[in-house]
């Protein structure tokens, strides 16, 4: 179990912002921390990764603490085993894609990983190359590849598919959504795109101005989350206010239909009261 | 006859000084790009001196200092027999001190200019500092670092005022190609100024040439 309790307040598009955030993370769970631009997200993951210091809180791991504000401790980044692929795959210029995974390779680990990492990720032909001659897809997998011979147990992937085309970006999540179960991975995807995370993560995070805000199964979520939103109303008025064993309901006459809705137990429509009905997508 | 000792001595200077600077300045340079020590500015504005200040300031300051009636070279001259005044290894030492910005500069920008992501990444892959700056960042600035090396002997070998101040004009100790343009000017020798000042000229714009030509053929980096 991962669990994550920590606080920092972060400069942000609309001026100062607190990212408070208590979640826990199941082993071997694939999760999701969805927002927009700005709400917070990669920071956290960076908070998890070792790279920004939370200003107070705890994180622990598989009951050992990576981080605690009271006692002092924060591990660092090197040695929390992590895997990461970031936003802009942060690939090192100088290196083959062989020389990548090399790099990556931890001491006394068996060398055969390269090979059957290469093969798994179909990377075997461009073992070769350097990153400026690989296409986005290619780099994408490339940075995965780098992170998985690492052999970590934790998983972090920032965005790792807003760079690429559709049909790259669905091909690439069933790669890593394979990869996350044939490994037996821990893996946290921050992602601001709901297709994505609804097909690759068990559990959603929402995450609003630096807080989480829901979480739950991923359409389940972004169902709700479309409920909130209406995409488009019309208007219309009341046929007639009627009271039923199953509550107060009114008939309404709209778009050249007549529809009966619930409403509220002392709400008071009249006939002809105009009204107007959010329609959403979900 | 051209003696051509000083043009010897000169690339000796000019060799040595870029050896031990590239090693005084790779540490340095990464801490200017990347500490966050209030420092910084104070450091910064120290390296960057010998751009603004006379070399005769310089040697001034030199001769104070490591004459042997001064705090360190006294205590040099006494305890180790060391004595850097009018003497090669003093050159080399003052040679460091004002090439510093022209090695440090070059380094400092090329680092700072990677993004923050690679040494992260190679950070989350267990890899200390060390490794990350030998495998990954300088590599990955090697114009900078092409830049920085051949500024500094190129800067090296056109070295006057410090060298005269500090070193004078001994023949194979101290007397480089620029003292012995001055040497032979002072004599009226004007045949020797201009072999020496025309060597001087086309060596100097050789290398700075070489510098661009690779450069301009080498891409920068390139944020993937």
């Amino acid at each position: 179990m991962i669990r994550i309790d920590v606080r920092k307040t972060v400069a942000g598009n609309e001026g100062l912002m607190t990212i408070n955030v208590g979640m826990e993370v199941a082993t071997g769970s694939f999760t999701a921390i969805y927002g927009e631009s700005g709400a917070g997200k990669t920071t956290l993951l960076r908070m998890l990764a070792g790279f920004t210091k939370p200003e107070s809180g705890t994180i622990s791991v598989g009951g050992a603490t990576w981080f605690d504000s009271t006692s002092n401790t924060d591990l660092r980044p090197q040695l929390r085993r992590i895997g990461m692929v970031f936003q802009d795959y942060a690939l090192f210029p100088n290196m083959t894609a062989m020389e990548h995974l090399h790099y990556a390779l931890p001491k006394g680990a068996r060398p055969s990983i390269i090979g059957e990492t290469l093969k798994e990720l179909k990377l075997q032909e461009l073992a070769g190359q350097k990153p400026y001659a690989l296409s986005g897809g290619q780099r994408q997998r490339l940075a995965l590849a780098r992170a998985l011979v690492s052999q970590p147990k934790l998983l972090l992937l920032d965005e790792p598919l807003s760079a690429l085309d559709a049909e790259m970006r669905e091909r690439l999540q069933a790669y890593i959504k394979n990869i996350h179960n044939t490994r037996n991975l821990t893996t946290i995807l921050v992602s601001h795109n709901q297709a994505e995370i609804s097909a690759m993560a068990d559990t959603v995070h929402m995450m609003v101005r630096g807080t989480i805000s829901g979480r739950g199964k991923p359409d389940a979520v972004f169902a709700q989350l479309r409920g909130n939103a209406p995409s488009t109303s019309v208007a219309g008025y009341v046929l007639e206010l009627m009271q039923t064993p199953m509550g107060p309901q009114i008939r309404v006459a709209v778009a050249g239909a007549e529809i009966v809705i619930n409403v509220a137990e002392g709400t008071n429509y009249a006939p002809g009261d105009p009204i107007t009905l959010a329609i959403t997508s979900g | 006859m051209i003696d051509l000792e000083p043009f010897g001595l000169t690339l000796r200077l000019a060799a040595c000084t870029t050896l031990v600077l590239l090693a005084v300045s790779l540490p340095l340079a990464a801490w200017l790009a990347f500490t966050k020590s209030k420092l910084r500015p104070m450091v910064a504005a120290l390296v960057s001196m010998p751009l603004v200040l006379p070399p005769s300031v310089l040697g001034f300051y030199f001769l104070t200092v490591f004459s042997p009636g001064g705090a360190i070279g006294g205590f040099l001259d006494r305890f180790l027999d060391i004595r850097l005044v009018f003497t090669f290894s003093g050159l080399v030492v003052a040679s460091v001190l004002y090439g510093l910005p022209f090695m440090v500069q070059p380094i400092q920008s090329g680092l700072a200019s990677l993004p923050a992501h690679l040494s992260e990444a190679s950070y989350i892959l267990g890899k200390g500092r060390g490794t990350t700056f030998f495998k990954v960042l300088l590599p990955n600035i090697r114009p900078s670092m092409l830049t920085a090396v051949v500024l500094t002997f190129a800067h090296v070998i056109g070295e006057f005022g410090v060298v005269l101040m500090i070193g004078g004009s001994i023949p194979a100790q101290t007397r480089v190609a620029s003292i012995a343009v001055y040497d032979a000017v002072e004599a009226l020798n004007y045949h020797d100024a201009d072999v020496y000042a025309g060597i001087l000229f086309a060596a100097s714009f050789l290398i700075l040439f070489t510098l661009y030509w690779i450069n301009g053929k080498k891409t920068v980096f390139v944020r993937l």
